[in-house]
């Protein structure tokens, strides 16, 4: 048991720091708000060249030169962006070829882990892809590739997290 | 009785045609006799045929017609080289585990096969060690591919935030639950790069049959 005179010496610096515990874990908390999340899209541009390359700005990505991937070799970075997502709620996003991605997250089986439905519709509505859906760890990638694209292909890399 | 045939590569070889509805009628009488006494062809065949259901939940749901998606699991344990040097092949290998979605393939036999046992190899070696299928099955009509990868993610070169992409993670679970599509699609298991497990890439075909760009 706390003796009375340890609890009333506990009792005034608990006090004191609450208010700061308080104010540090507020915004943890509203970070960890399980409403939104956020999905990166890589797009790039595939293609057969005589001497093809790999687009330094897509980064270290030996994966590329490996099946399927390696059916094509040029890689050129077309977009990398970061499109906001809310739970439950479609997000679009333009591709270059002029189609529409739309991405729909929703929470996994598990802690961790995300559904993620993408679809890719034509400007006219019509569907390349009606729906594909992946579970995935928060941040894991997923690949879609084959959309004709110039003198190749698009190859998009899906990845959503928190 | 017949004594459990042991299940060799041969074996699996035939287990997959089996499976893929291959094979004469006296090979196929054969193995479907010595399959009730062979537990591991029948997980072997279970494993293969893990799709099956599928079809059938498919059909029953009113769904697109599937037979246009096609499973594959690339086993590319060393990087294929310099990409000058690869051909640009339009229709990357591909393994087929259900009769029901085979394609048409140009792949010769013999790579064809080789690259089933491979894929059929891992496969089994999952289900058999309890780790997580390769290949399973959900409760939503159409294609589902799982495996437990550790994808190295792609390398970034955005200097300002890692990029979830790009950043190395823990393994974790990568599922294809679904592909509903109207043109060929072909759903790759690919290998990550230095430890077990696999990335899912989902390759649209005959992309232009829809007048695209």
């Amino acid at each position: 048991m706390i003796s009375h005179r340890l609890f009333s010496r506990i009792l005034p610096l608990f006090l004191a720091v609450s208010p700061i515990v308080s104010l540090v874990a507020a915004p943890s908390i509203a970070q960890a708000d399980p409403a939104t999340a956020k999905a990166e899209i890589l797009v790039m541009h595939a293609s057969q060249k005589e001497k093809g390359a790999i687009d330094p700005h897509i980064g270290s990505m030996p994966r590329l030169k490996q099946p399927p991937f390696s059916a094509y070799n040029n890689y050129e970075l077309v977009d990398r962006k970061e499109v906001p997502l809310e739970i439950g709620k479609s997000a679009t996003y333009a591709l270059p070829n002029g189609r529409v991605l739309q991405l729909t997250v929703s929470p996994g089986k598990s802690a961790g882990l995300f559904t993620i439905l993408a679809s890719i519709a034509e400007a006219n509505g019509k569907a390349a892809l009606k729906t594909v859906e992946v579970s995935a760890k928060a941040g894991e990638p997923f690949f879609v590739a084959g959309q004709t694209y110039k003198d190749g292909i698009l190859v998009l890399g899906i990845a959503v997290k928190k | 009785m017949a004594r459990p045939a042991k299940l060799t590569e041969e074996r699996m070889l035939a287990l997959m045609a089996y499976a893929d509805g291959e094979g004469d009628v006296a090979s196929r009488a054969e193995i479907r006799a010595s399959l009730p006494h062979d537990p591991e062809g029948q997980a072997f065949i279970a494993s293969l045929l893990d799709l099956a259901p599928f079809a059938a939940e498919a059909a029953a749901a009113d769904v697109p017609d599937l037979s246009s998606v096609t499973v594959a699991i690339l086993l590319a344990t060393a990087p294929a080289g310099p990409a000058e040097t690869t051909p640009a092949v339009s229709a990357p290998a591909a393994i087929d585990f259900a009769a029901a979605r085979r394609r048409k393939s140009g792949w010769g036999a013999l790579v064809a096969g080789g690259l089933a046992l491979a894929a059929a190899v891992a496969l089994y070696a999952q289900v058999k060690s309890g780790a997580p299928v390769a290949i399973n099955s959900v409760n939503s009509a159409g294609l589902v591919a799982s495996a437990a990868p550790s994808i190295a993610p792609f390398a970034s070169s955005a200097p300002v935030e890692p990029s979830a992409i790009a950043a190395n993670g823990p393994p974790a679970v990568v599922e294809v639950n679904r592909v509903d599509s109207d043109t060929p699609v072909d759903v790759f298991l690919i290998p990550a790069e230095s430890t077990p497990g696999t990335s899912v890439v989902v390759w649209l075909g005959d992309d232009n049959a829809l007048g695209g760009p």
